[in-house]
């Protein structure tokens, strides 16, 4: 196995803090508009507000990643699966930023106002538009759905390095 | 960071037992109301209804209560809809055994009330389980739903109060109720809980119809002449009564305070007015109101969601057509 340069901390963080974030909300979102138990007003709470955290994260991680540039460490694979590589990374990033900002823009049409864990609430227009309300809330699953794939394929890519390439990339986010 | 952990950590926990229940889910709730014809853009229940608009003229009596600013003596402009109980948004007013009365507060942009009231004042039954398993047993037929009520005791509120109703001949003279308990919420934190309903103010109207849209025709004519005004009237629980069950009914000499007078000034028919996009969640509520652990009314929301969404994709599809 080839040495690896580890990403910078504040990437590491980010990357294991979102991952985390991000498949919590997407159980809480897949449970809460199936379930009709008494938790569901509160868990719909908790996936409006982390909702938010996760727009702002995203934001943050963006402007890390472009502040410090971890070096290229895959010259050594074939230029179509960097190709690969590049769609299923950029693909994620158009998720992360896409699924809350659709799931805000819903509430936004619907006029419901989403609270930040009460410290603060995203104002909503004024009328309900429920084409534009169906538009979003649409995307928000169809977005969703995507970023599922993608995390599939992302984990099936750190395997395929493990197994078949024997070198363990994930010790560059540990 | 931590903490980010933990949170979404304990989001976890109620989807693992979720997924080990065999529940109703909001979209097999919503699949059976619909019934088997789809009518594709409207409501799937109280898919036939009209819109309204006016204002709520508060008192004050209210203000020591709760913090929303609608029940400080002032007026409050309004958006609603009257609707009968039916999936079939063409079917007659008069085979809804259930009419209700929605509304929704646009307070400011960051504060929205939606409520929905319905004639009866109680739910037949105290949980969303046995709620699913009363549509289907009205969905069987007579004898199914006898048999229901008679294994379920707690019906027996519901059912002395349809022994005694008797349809009125316009919306403007029903009695609307929360039905589910919220609590009100003070500036010092206290909390009261409450039910409320809307009165009404009006009198018997002089009106022949033999349309399926009498109810509706009878409302404009009516709101030709006058508005149409309820007293909105709020029922204070005592610490015997469990708000969090909504079959039963609390007793008759409860507290109750009249927070103002609802006007109903027009009446908007057409099926594209501003009130039929409107989701009417009762669980969108201000700061000031909070609901209680009711599982029916805590049902509401995803149920409505479901819905909602149902039909809002139905509205997309429309414009790409």
């Amino acid at each position: 196995m080839s040495s690896q340069i580890k990403y910078s901390l504040a990437l590491r963080l980010m990357h294991w803090a979102m991952a985390l974030l991000l498949l919590s909300m997407l159980a809480a979102g897949l449970t809460m508009v199936q379930s009709l138990a008494t938790w569901q007003l509160p868990l719909l709470k908790l996936h409006k507000s982390f909702g938010l955290l996760a727009l702002i994260l995203v934001v943050l991680r963006v402007v890390i990643k472009f502040k410090d540039q971890t070096p290229d460490q895959n010259t050594h694979i074939a230029q179509i699966q960097k190709w690969g590589l590049k769609t299923v990374h950029g693909l994620m990033y158009v998720c992360m930023l896409g699924i809350p900002l659709s799931g805000l823009s819903s509430q936004f049409f619907a006029s419901r106002p989403v609270s930040f864990f009460g410290i603060f609430t995203v104002p909503v227009s004024e009328q309900v538009d429920i084409v534009m309300y169906a538009l979003f809330r649409e995307s928000h699953s169809i977005l969703a759905g995507l970023l599922i794939t993608l995390i599939v394929l992302h984990i099936l890519g750190v395997l395929y390095h493990y197994f078949i390439m024997k070198e363990n990339i994930v010790k560059r986010m540990m | 960071m931590r903490l980010l952990v933990l949170f979404s950590g304990l989001m976890l926990v109620p989807t693992l037992g979720f997924a080990t229940q065999k529940e109703v889910t909001a979209q097999q709730f919503v699949d059976l109301q619909q019934g088997d014809t789809v009518h594709r853009g409207f409501r799937r229940a109280h898919a036939k209804g009209a819109c309204v608009a006016g204002y709520f003229e508060s008192n004050g009596t209210l203000a020591s209560l709760t913090t929303v600013p609608i029940f400080n003596k002032t007026q409050t402009p309004f958006i609603g809809r009257f609707s009968v109980a039916v999936s079939n948004p063409s079917a007659p007013d008069l085979k809804a055994s259930v009419r209700s009365l929605a509304l929704s507060f646009n307070i400011s942009p960051t504060q929205q009330w939606r409520l929905a009231m319905n004639t009866p004042p109680v739910m037949s039954v105290s949980n969303i389980q046995d709620f699913y398993k009363q549509i289907i047993a009205i969905k069987k037929g007579p004898q199914a739903i006898s048999a229901f009520f008679k294994a379920h005791p707690e019906s027996s509120d519901f059912l002395n109060w349809k022994k005694s109703y008797q349809p009125q001949t316009s919306f403007a003279l029903e009695k609307y109720n929360s039905i589910n308990a919220f609590y009100l919420k003070n500036s010092q934190n206290e909390q009261q809980a409450v039910r409320w309903s809307m009165e009404p103010l009006g009198s018997v109207f002089d009106f022949e119809s033999q349309s399926d849209d009498v109810l509706f025709e009878e409302l404009t004519a009516r709101l030709n002449i006058k508005p149409v005004k309820f007293s909105w009237v709020f029922t204070l629980a005592n610490k015997k009564d469990n708000e969090n069950d909504p079959a039963i009914q609390w007793p008759e000499n409860r507290d109750t305070k009249n927070a103002g007078t609802l006007v109903i000034t027009s009446l908007d028919r057409n099926p594209d007015a501003q009130c039929q996009s409107i989701n009417f969640d009762p669980l969108t509520l201000p700061s000031g109101v909070v609901a209680t652990e009711d599982s029916i009314l805590r049902a509401r929301s995803a149920a409505y969601a479901e819905s909602y969404r149902r039909r809002a994709k139905e509205k997309l599809l429309e414009v790409f057509q």
